[in-house]
């Protein structure tokens, strides 16, 4: 009875959907509101939406984390080759997933002080599994209406360690590890948590990019400082190349660094991976690496104790906060 | 090139996008979320986010497939929030007045909303692929690419989707020939 023709015709009449005057005159004024947020950087505007103050402690040469445990023993670990497939790509499509926190606090019933309580509320159709989700957790001066916009300082977290299904909502209380806090032992700022999902997507269906920076990364090592029961410090070293013809603010940028099982293996959204997110320069004054310039950086970091950095390959991406 | 003179070069291509290209995109989002007003609200936030990703659109795709391939994120987006679920959603209709011809006006409105009301009920993604595919023109393939998929699956799809609604409108013909 219907052959595609008739198809067509029938749904020609459906093309009759209006699309109001108003509608466009909203969207153009908030399109201009838009340009006088902006900074004039697209680059930096793309992660600005999103994670702009990612600033770990750390600087050039980090200060180390001091830790009670065995001697350090220095060896070499890893190295791995300069570029990464995903390098070939502009940046790191993300989503975030369908966790609703309702409220993070610094847990009011914890005698000990780093502890935070969240409550998480899974808004998707589907349960949720801790290997399908990656937390990032940031600190913030002031309230902000964007989860990360501002940041002082942020890392990745695990997710609670139980599935969370469709409708469910859990109490969930956790210490995250390095965060600075007052003498008091008080968290700086105030916490914000938002959890992505695993895997990268396009840029345009993305929620939100993660800009990669320039700068090729050589000669990366990884180095045990100290170990004891529950985990371990260790310190992983690179080579940082500006690849560009234009000088490059390090302040600026961000390391992503990721350890798996796996030979290169770029997506650092995956279960079973351990990641870091680590400033590479504590400096307030402007840390530019000239064109075609070298340096050094260090990352001290703390790990659970079932990573074992000898045996592990270790991965440094750069990208822009 | 100043920068406010670059934003209102910006600005006036995304007004092109929107008078090229609006329809397309509202009419997609009305067919998924089936609330004109939604709808209007999924649109604004496609046009806002290709604008402000418009940087990242390397012309892989045309524009105009690239729009309705964030309409469609969007609106899955949409139908999986909070809100949808737990929300009891009422369904906004689109009033378009002819003053010319009432009956056939009130005709060609009553088959319209008898294929609008067949389309909803389609299963997602059945409804997706023939509103790319007939109501937005797309070709095979570039369905496909909308939706992430094979061409051969959009076929599928279509197939499935026409056998659906074929039942769906003779269902709708026959309660309405018994009235």
């Amino acid at each position: 009875m219907h052959d595609d023709e008739e198809w067509r015709k029938l749904f020609s009449q459906l093309k009759e959907v209006p699309f109001p005057d108003n509608l466009k005159h909203t969207i153009l004024d908030k399109a201009q509101a838009l340009h006088s947020k902006r900074r004039p950087y697209q680059w930096v505007r793309s992660l600005a939406t999103t994670i702009a103050g990612v600033a770990a402690a750390g600087m050039l040469v980090v200060g180390a984390w001091h830790y009670g445990g065995q001697s350090p023993m220095p060896r070499l670990a890893h190295r791995i080759s300069t570029t990464s497939p995903a390098d070939n790509n502009s940046g790191y499509g993300l989503n975030v997933a369908p966790i609703s926190v309702g409220f993070i606090v610094q847990d009011p019933q914890s005698s000990t002080t780093g502890v935070l309580q969240a409550t998480l509320t899974n808004v998707g159709t589907t349960a949720l599994k801790p290997s399908d989700v990656v937390g990032v957790l940031s600190f913030q001066q002031g309230g902000q209406p964007d989860t990360l916009i501002g940041a002082d300082w942020a890392t990745f977290v695990d997710p609670p360690n139980q599935p969370i299904d469709p409708g469910q909502t859990l109490t969930w209380t956790f210490r995250p590890i390095g965060v600075p806090t007052t003498s008091g032992g008080k968290f700086l700022g105030d916490p914000k948590l938002i959890f992505l999902e695993k895997g990268f997507v396009d840029a345009a269906k993305a929620d939100f990019v993660w800009q990669k920076a320039p700068m090729k990364v050589t000669d990366v090592t990884t180095m045990p400082r100290s170990s004891w029961p529950e985990g371990k410090s260790f310190r992983v070293t690179a080579t940082v190349t500006n690849g560009t013809s234009v000088p490059l603010k390090l302040n600026d940028a961000i390391a992503l660094i990721w350890f798996s099982n796996q030979d290169r293996t770029d997506d650092w959204t995956q279960p079973g991976i351990v990641r870091f997110m680590h400033q590479l320069t504590l400096s307030h004054a402007p840390v530019l690496l000239a064109p075609g310039e070298s340096t050094t950086v260090h990352f001290d970091l703390i790990g659970p104790s079932t990573l074992d950095v000898s045996t592990s390959h270790v991965n440094v991406s750069l990208i822009w906060r | 090139m100043t920068e406010s003179s670059a934003n209102y070069n910006d600005l006036h291509e995304l007004e092109e996008w929107m008078e090229r290209y609006g329809r397309d995109v509202m009419s997609t989002a009305y067919a998924y979320v089936k609330n004109y007003h939604q709808a209007q609200d999924i649109v604004q936030d496609v046009f806002l986010r290709a604008y402000t990703k418009r940087d990242s659109f390397r012309g892989d795709s045309t524009l105009r497939t690239w729009l309705l391939s964030i309409t469609v994120n969007r609106c899955k987006d949409y139908l999986r929030s909070w809100a949808v679920r737990h929300e009891q959603q009422a369904e906004s209709t689109i009033e378009q007045v002819s003053p010319v011809n009432i009956e056939a006006e009130v005709m060609a409105r009553f088959t319209r909303d008898e294929l609008w009301h067949a389309l909803h009920q389609l299963p997602d993604k059945y409804r997706e692929a023939i509103v790319l595919y007939y109501i937005q023109g797309l070709s095979g393939q570039e369905v496909a690419t909308v939706l992430r998929t094979t061409d051969q699956n959009v076929r599928t799809r279509l197939h499935r989707g026409r056998v659906l609604l074929k039942e769906l409108l003779s269902q709708r013909g026959d309660t309405r020939d018994a009235r």
